[in-house]
């Protein structure tokens, strides 16, 4: 056993070891004890030990250090995947955490069944999508994960010595159940949940495909189109000045029907397999600059057509996820995801700035994506407000790069604003409970069911999502 | 015992023990995608019906589950019979393959200095396994049918090749077992019956997870299943898996240990001594690092 630290006598650790991990974007790198259990009773002697904190950790995609725990312990769930029910008539899934959206797509929509909230990949399990209270294009119909989840087995450490599974939903514990969607890990580890799947009426996607020529064009087309639509998201190119600034791509749709499926060799669960492409090595440092990046967008821009297409889902939904490792192409130092939410009322302004901010620091993003956030749900720390929402990269170029993101953080507080925690590696404390005024809130029901900290990461600390303990703070 | 019932029809069912490991999980599914129904068994209960329920709904096939602790006398006698009988009950047919891929938990030292923890090791290993098989080998003489092409297959261990002071407590349980099941495909061959024996090398699974150098030679789980399942069809004898093990294998066992001795390597005098010497250092060499290797491996 690696760990040659103590553990008690009746919980033996499984096997364990030193890991420099990071999240999909490469940075930051912490090094971290890695533990993968394979059955649910080594996950609770790792939560016992008073030797680490732990965090869960899926496959790893989520940008930043949410699933980071420098010099404490990091639980991969990736063998804790399995299928604990399925109603193969009402398409309610009960699974452990470790299940791939990989592997429940493949596995269900062949008998009809699709995720009903998905993020922009596959590579991502159902303790993660629950953990960062995930969204997707169809956020403002149907709003995010949480609203399709029954219930979630937790493992808790009320008592650290002694962690226990309890299983919270809306109608039995639900302080904690809301506090669990979005909370980072940091409740405690999910071990199991009950997804409510939806229909499929096919493996394709109807997309409507139509340019807008700037910001307020694309956002007047969202507002008098997107009803019509269960999936809208716009690409947005952010290097286009002046008055094309904010010039977008919309893409919006829904699942194809069977009757629009035709065409020679086009089944309606059977997508033709796609090319899968591998970025072998980081890129250099100046592979991604204003000029290359600036002709992409010309002509992606310019080569998008307007009207109406029928595509195989996942080049709809997981456009990137044919490019093993894309995220290498931002080279060795990675890149910062930036992912803000504005309120209705100020949406326009803040947008319009915020893409000001980025457009004249010539920061290249090839990957800015817009879209209308619906109704926010009641967990206390989760990220979708009512309004709009942008998502951008921004290749990691140290100070000029932080500089940056201070000056975005700025723009996001003047508007009310909020960035997503779940793909942040930059904010500080302050600054997050600005954004997240219930932040107090979400620690009083972590007091309850962690009061030692148990359950905590880099993340946590670097935003103080810490349990205040009487000054044995661990 | 409890059966989960799958949505297509499946036949030639199949027992594997072990079945909450990551190894057996890989290798249920191999089998199921294949149409195999499956009789399964672990210690665990919870484990187990949770193992059972995922296979079943992944692949539509029918799986039965029968819990056994066998560190339980009267359960290892019976769990054949148990099994078979199960997969009568629920899966509609008698066992037509039989996987034998649980052991024990060694630790060298440990197991050296304690006897109980010696003894568990080598109930785990190569009692209860060996037991199992020849029942199994019984039962297929007597009612192995060439037409349901019926297969045994034994997890053996590259650690049984060459008794190493790092493992040799588990070398030798999978030793005795390898000898074992020599006799069984010997008696077995005129009856149709295949039985192959498995040599994993490292896998990625709870017992080699500690590792932190040389992971890339760690062969994940549904690697070692596709082997295995290829071995079923060619009917193998003997398979390593992944492949490159074999070449390791075979380098250790013609490395006599005299040779590399470190004292020879270190006499000077005459140039073909020193000749000599820098064979026998190039070879230590070798065989140090392909023991190492294998040390490393349970």
């Amino acid at each position: 056993m690696a760990t040659g630290l103590k553990s008690t006598p009746t919980q033996t650790l499984p096997p364990s070891r030193s890991a420099t991990l990071s999240g999909g974007t490469n940075t930051p790198a912490h090094t971290c004890r890695l533990y993968r259990p394979e059955r649910q009773a080594e996950a609770k002697s790792i939560a016992a030990s008073p030797d680490h904190s732990v965090v869960a950790r899926g496959i790893g995609s989520a940008y930043g250090d949410c699933a980071l725990n420098r010099d404490g312990a990091v639980l991969d769930t990736t063998r804790l995947s399995r299928i604990l029910s399925f109603n193969e008539d009402t398409g309610v899934l009960h699974a452990e955490a470790g299940l791939t959206s990989i592997d429940l797509i493949d596995l269900l929509l062949p008998r009809g069944w699709f995720l009903p909230v998905t993020p922009g990949t596959r590579r991502v399990t159902l303790g993660g999508m629950i953990a960062n209270n995930v969204h997707g294009k169809n956020h403002h119909r149907d709003g995010s994960i949480a609203n399709f989840i029954d219930d979630i087995t937790l493992l808790i450490a009320a008592d650290p010595d002694q962690p226990e599974l309890v299983t919270c939903s809306r109608d039995n514990d639900a302080e904690l159940f809301w506090a669990t969607l979005g909370g980072l890990g940091l409740t405690g580890i999910i071990v199991s949940a009950t997804i409510r799947l939806k229909p499929a009426p096919s493996a394709w996607c109807k997309v409507h495909r139509e340019r807008a020529h700037n910001l307020e064009d694309a956002l007047d087309r969202f507002d008098a189109g997107d009803d019509q639509h269960p999936y809208s998201v716009a690409w947005i190119d952010c290097l286009a000045r002046g008055d094309r600034m904010g010039r977008a791509v919309l893409m919006r749709g829904d699942h194809a029907q069977p009757d629009d499926i035709q065409g020679p060799g086009k089944s309606r669960y059977v997508t033709p397999k796609r090319a899968q492409r591998v970025v072998p090595i980081n890129a250099p440092g100046f592979a991604l600059n204003p000029v290359t990046v600036g002709l992409f967008n010309k002509a992606y821009y310019s080569s998008a057509k307007d009207g109406i297409s029928i595509e195989p889902y996942a080049d709809f939904f997981y456009p990137l996820d044919c490019i093993t490792h894309w995220s290498k192409l931002y080279g060795k130092r990675g890149f910062h995801q930036f992912q803000v939410a504005f309120p209705t009322a100020t949406a326009r302004q803040g947008l319009h700035e915020t893409l000001n901010r980025i457009t004249t620091s010539r920061q290249a993003s090839f990957l800015a994506v817009l879209k209308r956030f619906g109704p926010a749900d009641p967990s206390p720390l989760g990220f979708p407000i009512e309004g709009a929402t942008l998502a951008l990269d921004l290749p990691n170029l140290g100070a000029k790069t932080e500089a940056l993101y201070a000056d975005l953080n700025a723009i996001t507080l003047e508007h009310d604003g909020r960035v997503y925690l779940g793909k942040d590696s930059l904010l500080d404390a302050d600054t997050a409970r600005k954004m997240y005024p219930r932040i107090d809130e979400f620690l009083r029901t972590k007091a309850r069911v962690d009061p030692t900290n148990r359950f905590d990461s880099s993340l946590a600390r670097r935003l103080d999502l810490r349990v205040r303990t009487n000054g044995a703070d661990a | 015992m409890t059966s989960h019932l799958g949505t297509r029809p499946t036949n030639r069912p199949v027992a594997i023990t072990g079945a909450s490991s990551a190894l057996s999980r890989a290798i249920a599914m191999r089998l199921a995608k294949r149409g195999h129904a499956l009789a399964l068994t672990a210690r665990d209960p919870a484990e187990l019906e949770a193992t059972a329920t995922d296979i079943a709904v992944r692949t539509g096939v029918n799986v039965a589950a029968v819990p056994a602790d066998l560190a339980d006398e009267a359960a290892a006698d019976t769990l054949f019979a148990r099994l078979d009988e199960a997969s009568h009950r629920e899966l509609g047919a008698g066992i037509t393959g039989l996987v034998i891929a649980h052991s024990g938990t060694p630790d060298q030292e440990h197991d050296i200095a304690d006897p109980a923890s010696a003894r568990r090791v080598y109930e785990h290993t190569l009692v209860t396994p060996a037991l199992l098989l020849n029942a199994a080998t019984l039962h297929f003489e007597r009612v192995g049918e060439a037409r349901d092409r019926p297969f045994i297959v034994v997890i053996g261990s590259v650690a049984g090749d060459r008794g190493r002071p790092a493992n040799s407590v588990y070398g030798s349980a999978k030793a005795g077992l390898a000898a074992l099941t020599q006799g069984a495909r010997d008696r077995l061959g005129p009856q149709g019956v295949s039985v192959v024996l498995v040599k994993p090398g490292w896998i990625d699974t709870r017992s080699t997870f500690a590792i932190d150098k040389g992971r890339a030679l760690i062969a994940s789980p549904d690697t070692v299943a596709r082997d295995i399942a290829k071995a079923i069809d060619r009917r193998s004898p003997v398979v390593y898996t992944p492949w490159f093990w074999r070449w390791i294998l075979a380098l250790v066992r013609i490395v006599p240990a005299k040779s590399v001795r470190r004292d020879l390597a270190e006499s000077d005098s005459t140039s073909e001594a020193d000749r000599q010497a820098a064979r026998a250092s190039l070879l230590a060499e070798v065989r140090g690092h392909a023991c190492n290797t294998i040390e490393r491996n349970p």
